[in-house]
């Protein structure tokens, strides 16, 4: 009896990790056009000085550009990496903490973007 | 369900602080953007800056900075003790007479201020979050991102006070600990004066409750003594100087409009850190009263340090009401503000003895929310204020490169308000600090008459008088008495940066100030232009002094007024046109109206949707105001334009308002040259080129 539980409880927990892993890669997307909004944001509050075509918004829309390459990159790494991690330190502490910081790490992006 | 909340509820924290730590960084690289903007921009960003480079020029020059006799030149106070300019010298003594080393002590003061706040924070609580959020919650708050990024004494004051807390909450047990302190504070004390309250209250009442009141009595000894040592030796070796620079002249009058204003901006701008130190202060009251009762004096949380500080930090900021007053005040009450969420976010010494860890962790988790909130509300905030308003302050850069050249081709003496700092950057010390001296004459403490004679004589070969474009602030830097002489002495010559540049008036060219025509022109004037003219957009701005709502404005020639219903502060009149017998011209005054159209100030017998009323040369039609296009507001003003009417049907051309193509292409109106109507010379005649010009008459003034 004490085996199925265990079984069932494994089951339970791998949904779960399974769940935010996906969660995570779901956000990370979500994160990466936030973070690139929120720095087009920063930048134009601080640089802009005239239309789309003035040397700092096109300045911008540069920096976006360039960015979107390492950031895509970093996706790809917090999908991949994120699920070997994950599978091999399944249910210990290591594992739910960085899933913690991860999820926080674009929750927070996702707020940033609700503020600037 | 339960067994995952059972699983992931101890990581909720590392979620959080995760979202703490993003939000921190991006406020601290917000401050660091603003500083980018400001510490190296050459020249001066507030008024207050120049002064201090001055007195710094002057100690370099073994100059006497407080000086009791002010009948003589030049008419300049000190109104803070001199650390700050002490710390300025040797900079200008290196580099000269530059803006940047004063803003980078600010700077630097600010991080220090931080550190040091996270580290009182760190040092009672033991939580490293909450001491480095408590740091990053001080830089992130918008007057504090926008006031370090200037060469004022705030910044250097405050970190020195926080320096002193900091010493005496880790050392206060030993003597060379308290001294320290004690040394620490004064020097704040003798950076900015009102720095004698809140830190030093702070300390006393710590250290009271810490170590008993033996130790709390030797503090205030050390304080008060060492400070007093300075106050006489200074105030000795200055005849009375010092005293009255940094105390007499620092008494301006206190409006409670300034007060409730600020106080809403604070409300606004920090409700979250606001009412975390209401309630921290709340938390201060109830451990004095437990220590007392129960507790062991040794037991002294954060919370006295903290609520006492907080008290001290308010009753400072209240003088945030006296004229001249800006966001400096606040200073003491961010730094106060964010100690008091920082220990929240510890979640320092709750009353309940017995708080189970999960209920602890509930309420730290809860204020680190909060806080991560009020972060996000006060980066929108630096980002969409204190960021813009420096750009717009660094707007005028091109314009000001030619006032700094201008000023120096220009022989000395020349007077200054907002632009004082470009005498200094020419390595000229002030002549005249207008508004410190407006504040003492007006208290009686200061004679001008001997100014007033030199402006009437003429002896200044330039004046410049800043005028932001939504207020007049020269009315409280300036006295009637000197602007009147200004204004009669003096012609509105020029235009650079916000600031209007007056020459001495030659009689022979320049009309008498109160001209109200130009001989042998076939029209009057319509209205006062003590602030000058203005070519633009094809018509004629004339600039007057005072608010809106004062300068009258008068109709030209005897003719026949309309005004369409959707005209605010405008009116047209149709006259019979003086330089083509037998044909009609319109006339067009606009302006009339407060800065977003709210208040018209058109005179009452000319309602919306008046026509065919008939007016007399000189009769009254209205006041200058600030209106000038949707979305835009210039000084005081009323535009004036002529243009020929529509062939079709002698109608006012409104397309040349709204800038649409006429309904008419055969018709195409322009607004006529005003100038040979009013006889004024225009400098630059090229319609639609905007030029400023001092008004001057072709032929002789009548």
């Amino acid at each position: 009896m004490s085996l199925g539980m265990e079984k069932k409880q494994d089951f339970r927990l791998v949904a779960l990790a399974v769940g935010l892993w996906l969660l995570t890669v779901v956000l990370t997307f979500y994160a990466i056009v936030n973070l690139l909004e929120v720095l087009m944001r920063v930048y134009a509050a601080f640089w802009a000085d005239g239309g789309f075509y003035s040397p700092a918004t096109q300045a911008a829309i540069g920096l976006r550009q360039f960015l979107l390459l390492p950031l895509g990159f970093l996706g790809v790494a917090i999908t991949i990496g994120g699920a070997e991690y994950h599978r091999e330190h399944f249910n210990t502490r290591q594992s739910w903490r960085l899933f913690a910081r991860t999820l926080g790490v674009q929750l927070g992006l996702l707020l940033l973007g609700v503020f600037i | 369900m339960r067994k995952i909340l059972e699983v992931l509820s101890p990581y909720l924290e590392d979620a959080i602080k995760m979202v703490v730590i993003l939000f921190a960084v991006v406020a601290v690289l917000i401050f660091i953007g603003q500083k980018s903007l400001a510490v190296f921009y050459r020249y001066p960003l507030d008024y207050g800056e120049a002064p201090l480079v001055d007195q710094a020029m002057r100690l370099a020059q073994g100059q006497p900075l407080y000086r009791r006799d002010l009948a003589t030149p030049p008419y300049t106070v000190s109104n803070y003790p001199p650390l700050y300019p002490l710390v300025l010298t040797p900079f200008v003594a290196l580099f000269g007479p530059a803006f940047w080393p004063g803003r980078l002590i600010s700077t630097l003061g600010a991080l220090a201020t931080a550190y040091f706040i996270g580290r009182i924070v760190q040092g009672q609580t033991g939580d490293r979050t909450a001491g480095r959020v408590a740091g990053v919650l001080f830089l992130a708050i918008p007057y504090v991102g926008s006031w370090s990024s200037l060469a004022r004494v705030d910044l250097l004051a405050l970190a020195l006070s926080m320096a002193g807390l900091v010493v005496l909450t880790q050392h206060g047990d030993t003597r060379k600990g308290l001294i320290e302190g004690a040394l620490l504070l004064v020097a704040a004390m003798y950076t900015r004066q009102s720095y004698g309250l809140a830190a030093p209250l702070a300390a006393c009442v710590w250290t009271w409750r810490r170590y008993g009141w033996r130790r709390a009595a030797t503090l205030v000894a050390l304080i008060g003594g060492v400070g007093l040592i300075l106050l006489l030796g200074l105030n000795l070796a200055t005849g009375g100087g010092f005293v009255f620079n940094i105390v007499n002249a620092n008494v301006n009058p206190y409006r409670m409009d300034n007060l409730l204003r600020n106080w809403r901006d604070v409300r606004d701008t920090l409700p979250i850190l606001l009412a975390l130190g209401v309630t921290g202060m709340g938390l201060c009251v109830y451990w004095l009263l437990a220590t007392r009762k129960n507790l062991p004096p040794q037991s002294a949380p954060g919370w006295m340090m903290a609520g006492p500080y907080l008290l001290g930090a308010a009753l400072s900021a209240l003088t945030v009401g006296k004229v001249g007053s800006n966001v400096n005040y606040l200073l003491e009450l961010a730094a106060a503000l964010s100690m008091t969420a920082g220990l929240w976010m510890a979640g320092h010494a709750l009353p309940w003895a017995e708080i189970s860890p999960t209920a602890r962790r509930l309420i730290r988790n809860g204020m680190i929310a909060l806080v991560i909130v009020q972060l996000g509300f006060m980066m929108r905030g630096t980002l969409l204020g204190p960021v813009q308003d420096l750009k717009v302050r660094r707007q005028p850069e091109r314009r000001l490169e030619d006032l700094f050249w201008e000023v120096k081709r220009t022989p000395d003496p020349i007077l200054a308000d907002e632009f004082m700092g470009m005498l200094t950057l020419n390595g000229r010390t002030l002549y005249l600090q207008p508004f410190e001296m407006t504040q003492l004459a007006n208290a009686g403490l200061w004679d001008q008459t001997p100014l007033l004679e030199s402006i009437r004589a003429q002896e200044f070969s330039m004046i410049m008088i800043h005028h932001f474009m939504n207020y007049p602030v020269y009315t409280e830097r300036w006295t009637p008495e000197m602007l009147d002489a200004i204004l009669t002495y003096y012609i509105a010559d020029e235009w650079a940066g916000e600031s209007v540049i007056f020459r001495p008036r030659d009689a022979a060219v320049h009309p008498s100030r109160t001209l109200t025509a130009c001989a042998h022109a076939p029209w009057r004037l319509p209205g006062s232009a003590d602030f000058g003219v203005w070519w633009l957009t094809q018509s004629l701005i004339f600039m007057s002094e005072g608010f809106e709502g004062t300068a009258p404005v008068y109709a030209v020639a005897d003719g026949v007024l309309m005004r369409p219903g959707d005209w605010v502060g405008a009116v047209a009149i149709l006259h019979d046109d003086p330089l083509r017998p037998g044909q009609k011209v319109w006339t067009y005054y606009d302006g009339m109206a407060s800065a977003w159209g709210e208040r018209s100030y058109v005179a009452a017998e000319f309602p919306p949707g008046s026509e065919g009323i008939p007016v007399k040369q000189g009769q009254l039609l209205g006041y200058q105001g600030t209106w000038h296009k949707p979305g835009m507001s210039i000084w005081p003003h009323v535009t004036f334009g002529v243009a020929e009417p529509l062939h079709a049907d002698g109608g006012f051309p409104l397309h040349l308002l709204t800038g649409q193509a006429p309904s008419d292409p055969e018709d195409p109106h322009t607004f006529l040259d005003p100038s040979p109507y009013l006889e004024t010379a225009i400098s630059s005649p090229i319609m639609g080129t905007p030029v400023w010009f001092p008004l001057h008459c072709l032929g002789t003034a009548r």
